[in-house]
């Protein structure tokens, strides 16, 4: 319940700027007469889809010798096959923009099916060794498929799954890069993979958006992208000179770049990541250099100053934005 | 908090469901104009990504500050009188910045508020503890905190203090000879107090955001305290010290827990329902989940990934009829509920949902150098091209 926006409402109606229309609707919702649960329901799917998946996890860590992998498959797929069904009944013919989803649970119902797809096809790789000395090649595969389902049925939860997946059929995993970068056996090959995949998604995403070809998956590609792109030297900041050195240089320069283009964009996601990236570039540069009897003190000088210099500069820039509205 | 702020916070309120009206185009450009004539807002905000910035540059900024102080002035003990000294200082900047600069929701002034909370709470406990050394140093750690969280949300208004008061308040309750029932006793009492200060007019809608943050953690801390695994493992005992220990538990505290472990979620999500409160619906739901889980552990119904997978299959099936019935009302909507996202800004809850997945559900990196074979595609610990973590 509100109870400021109730009086306003009230307020407005006497005052004429909302209509009775207007204010018997505004007025219920804020006096908690009318109640959205579309938040709660895609909660709801959304801890439906994880118990399902960890249900999957289980039944084929659990029972390879017992049930028999032909089984195995074959639920996986059939339970595949009637989620992407019933998203196929439900889902509005393809178009080359947004599509406004018809269910509130398509989503999570393309998300499981997608899933289930991509443990089968793990499965059965690991199972009757269908790739061979290629099996890693099975997450591309499975990239490839969740990309093309994201694209049909317009879902950008999917495409990013899509996207992270191929990212880890490069070796990088998207939802613990701390492991990747610093527990993987080859960092330096990790990080040049994050770097490229990074790359490949900010192109991805600028194609899109150029072709207005689902130009709103762009700002899932160009932010993972990016991610990618700026961890990877972060990670080499701990690794002797002169690889830290370069990747200092590196991750200001990159960082900085990426704060100006989106700054100019007006795309605030890049550009928070692009100053936190030059900053910490340029911080580790100035650590490294720091020496004698004084560092200590320069050290704490140095990250007083900065943050003050740096929330000067977000004042300047954000009330240049706002007057340029 | 601040007749000033508190006004430009209810403006604020209105104004933001404005724009959401004139997202959803229930109202045209004008009217918005309009309203925001009569609702000015004087404060400074920052959006999200400003906000997050300025915060933790403002955290760095603060707390190295500190460090160039102590080290400029020679500063090598009486870390107690040093941290309250610095706390004061900053609390004072946040006053500055929250009355005369008339700054809200620019990450900064929320910096320095947690920061002068920390440093104060830390500074009296080391001066009352003789710098930490005393037996009772958590206990006051913990008794100052809460009452700093307190003062400082009652005073700026921020939803996180009511949060670290809430927390910092059932931890000293733990510590108490019978913390389990204090737990219980203690959310009895703030359930009521905390519904009712969520939705009074007299509280401005920052305080009433910190009271909801406050109900959700009261509720949760009420389950934890009756659920019979908590119950088992001495959960609320182990805060105190890592110890477990605690009361006997006879086969009738047994019982009863069993039963509150299961009713508990129920009648929570029930009230949530009868009344139209989401503030109970959301932990009904999540507190609902763990008692199927709990069921599952203590009771062997079938194989773990059935259960998880028929649970997984029921909650979509469930959302599947949920939609149907609300939807297929009259105007989309039963009793007062309905499924459609009205005029809430879908921008947050997507980049949250995408985050969740990617963090949930992605599948594990394969190993570079290639290291064939094993069926590990990881995926987080729920899935995801077949998992193999536990549950």
């Amino acid at each position: 319940m509100n109870p400021d926006v109730a009086a306003a409402v009230d307020r407005l109606a006497r005052d004429g700027a909302l209509n009775p229309a207007q204010a018997r609707l505004f007025s219920r919702i804020a006096r908690r007469q009318l109640v959205s649960v579309h938040a709660e329901l895609r909660l709801l799917a959304y801890l439906g889809v994880l118990l399902a998946m960890a249900g999957v996890g289980v039944l084929v860590k659990e029972n390879l010798d017992r049930i028999g992998p032909v089984a195995i498959a074959s639920i996986l797929g059939l339970g595949a096959l009637l989620c992407l069904g019933w998203v196929a009944r439900q889902a509005p013919a393809f178009s080359r923009g947004a599509a406004a989803s018809p269910h509130l649970a398509l989503d999570y119902v393309l998300l499981l099916g997608a899933l289930l797809i991509g443990a089968d096809l793990a499965y059965v790789e690991a199972q009757f060794t269908a790739l061979g000395d290629g099996w890693p090649w099975h997450l591309l595969l499975v990239s490839v498929i969740y990309g093309l389902l994201a694209i049909r049925y317009d879902s950008r939860v999917v495409f990013s799954l899509a996207l992270s997946t191929f990212v880890a059929w490069r070796g990088v995993s998207a939802a613990r890069l701390e492991r990747s970068f610093w527990h993987s056996g080859d960092a330096a090959a990790v990080r040049a993979n994050a770097m490229v995949c990074g790359a490949l998604f900010a192109l991805l995403g600028a194609l899109l958006r150029a072709r207005r070809f689902k130009a709103h998956f762009e700002p899932v590609a160009a932010h993972l992208g990016w991610l990618l792109i700026l961890a990877a030297p972060v990670s080499a900041l701990g690794d002797p000179r002169p690889a830290a050195t370069v990747s200092a240089v590196l991750l200001g320069a990159l960082g900085g770049g990426l704060a100006a283009f989106a700054y100019v964009r007006r795309r605030f996601g890049l550009f928070a990541m692009g100053v936190v990236g030059a900053y910490v570039g340029i911080s580790a540069l100035f650590v490294d250099a720091l020496s004698g009897s004084d560092a200590a003190i320069l050290g704490f000088f140095w990250f007083t100053a900065t943050p003050i210099a740096v929330l000067a500069f977000l004042y300047v820039a954000h009330r240049r934005l706002k007057e340029s509205e | 908090m601040r007749p000033d702020a508190v006004a430009a916070d209810r403006a604020h309120d209105v104004r933001t469901a404005a724009r959401g009206w004139l997202r959803k185009g229930a109202i045209d450009a004008a009217a918005v104009a309009a309203i925001e004539d009569r609702y000015v807002d004087d404060r400074s905000r920052f959006g999200p990504v400003f906000r997050f910035l300025a915060f933790g540059f403002t955290l760095l900024a603060v707390n190295a500050c500190l460090g160039l102080f102590s080290l400029a002035f020679g500063v090598r003990s009486g870390f107690g009188w040093v941290a309250v000294f610095w706390g004061v200082v900053v609390a004072g900047g946040t006053e500055l910045l929250t009355g005369p600069l008339k700054r809200a929701d620019s990450g900064v002034e929320a910096a320095t508020a947690l920061t002068a909370v920390g440093y104060l709470s830390m500074g009296i406990a080391a001066i009352a503890s003789h710098d930490f050394s005393d037996r009772s140093t958590v206990s006051i750690f913990l008794a100052v905190t809460t009452g700093l969280c307190l003062l400082a949300s009652v005073r700026w208004g921020f939803p996180f203090l009511a949060v670290g008061a809430t927390v910092c308040g059932f931890l000293l309750l733990a510590r108490l000879p019978a913390g389990r029932v204090a737990w219980m006793l203690a959310a009895a009492l703030l359930t009521p107090l905390l519904l009712s200060a969520s939705e009074s007019s007299r509280l401005p809608p920052a305080q009433r955001r910190g009271c909801r943050a406050g109900l959700f953690l009261t509720l949760v801390a009420f389950y934890v305290a009756v659920h019979v695994g908590s119950l088992d493992g001495r959960v609320v005992e182990w805060l105190v010290e890592f110890r477990g220990e605690g009361w006997p538990v006879t086969s009738r505290l047994r019982t009863l827990s069993i039963l509150a472990t299961a009713i508990v979620p129920v009648a929570i999500l029930g009230f949530g329902v009868a009344t139209r409160r989401t503030s109970f619906l959301y932990p009904g739901l999540v507190l609902a989940v763990v008692s199927l889980v709990t069921l599952r552990f203590y009771v062997h119904v079938a194989p773990l990934w059935v259960v998880l997978g028929t649970s997984g299959a029921a909650a979509l099936g469930l959302t599947l009829l949920l939609r149907r019935v609300l939807d297929s009302g009259p105007g989309k909507e039963r009793g007062g509920f309905t499924a459609e996202p009205l005029f809430e800004d879908p921008r947050g809850r997507r980049a949250a949902e995408m985050v969740a997945v990617v963090a949930s559900l992605a599948p594990g990196a394969r190993s570079i150098p290639e290291d064939r074979g094993r069926l590990e595609p990881g995926g987080g610990t729920f899935g995801g091209g077949g998992a193999t973590g536990e549950f």
